[in-house]
């Protein structure tokens, strides 16, 4: 998983599980301000406000922390 | 403890032995312990030689003697190195851990290798104390869960300097990256762990390391 997919990834985690919209405006922008995101404040937000995780998706969470976390 | 292995503590980040304000001596250099690992590449050498050079020349005065000698035993043991030290002064203790998920454990055994993110210094013989220490997100059954952190892989941190000797990984900000301070010792995120074991991160992207050891750790 390169930079480029992580951030897709990370763009798509945020959008399914964060509702609060400021919150989920400023972790997308967190997630392309710089080349590498940072990837366990993204997913500790992700993980505080997320109330169920698909099983799909919560492969590429542990694929996520294999790579950057 | 002689007085040149004073400085010398794995839970630092670097020992700055060298003072720019002291010219490079063109002097005599500190022979290398022959050793596998110090032969790996000729940044090796500018590592391991230019110890007694990093020094400051007022400073070799005031340790006691044999202090070369000493030295040598505070950075090599007989039977492997215990640092690496860089012409800056910048040390890493020679073997570090990275903890991972054990859903990886077979293609990581078969490679031995896996990309590098946060690791220490610290030997957990679980997956729950090295979860606590770099507070890692798991609950068994949790699809949420991040990592068990019952995969360690085991490797030496000469992989984390270039052949000129500059480091390839850095002190993690706080709060997961997102600063503004440095965070040497875990402690962001105190609902996943106790932390405070000491951490570091690739400076840059896609770092991988190759492993001399990977084990499947116990959950308790």
């Amino acid at each position: 998983m390169n930079e480029e997919q992580l951030k897709v990834h990370l763009e798509r985690l945020i959008r399914a599980y964060v509702a609060d919209q400021q919150k989920q405006a400023w972790l997308i922008e967190l997630t392309h301000s710089t080349k590498l995101p940072p990837v366990k404040a993204i997913m500790a937000e992700i993980t505080a406000v997320a109330d169920c995780v698909t099983e799909q998706d919560s492969k590429l969470i542990r694929e996520i922390a294999f790579h950057y976390m | 403890m002689a007085g040149g292995l004073k400085g010398f503590h794995p839970n630092r980040r670097s020992l700055r032995l060298a003072d720019p304000r002291v010219p490079e001596p063109a002097g005599t250099l500190l022979r290398a312990t022959p050793d596998p690992c110090a032969r790996r590449t000729p940044a090796t050498y500018a590592l391991r030689e230019r110890v007694e050079e990093a020094i400051p020349r007022a400073k070799q005065a005031e340790i006691s003697e044999p202090r070369v000698e000493n030295l040598r035993q505070a950075s090599v043991s007989p039977r492997r190195v215990a640092f690496y030290v860089n012409p800056r002064g910048e040390t890493l203790p020679a073997t570090a851990y990275r903890y991972m998920d054990s859903k990886y454990a077979e293609t990581v055994m078969q490679t031995m290798e896996a990309p590098l993110s946060y690791f220490g210094f610290e030997k957990f013989s679980t997956g729950s104390e090295a979860r606590d220490a770099f507070q890692i997100f798991f609950e068994a059954g949790n699809p949420k869960s991040w990592s068990d952190a019952r995969l360690r892989g085991t490797f030496d941190t000469l992989q984390l300097f270039t052949s000129e000797g500059e480091l390839l990984v850095k002190i993690p900000l706080e709060r997961g990256g997102l600063g503004p301070l440095p965070e040497p010792f875990t402690r962001s995120y105190p609902e996943y762990g106790r932390g405070n074991t000491y951490q570091l991160v690739p400076a840059f992207p896609n770092l991988k390391v190759k492993f001399s050891e990977v084990t499947l750790l116990p959950e308790e």
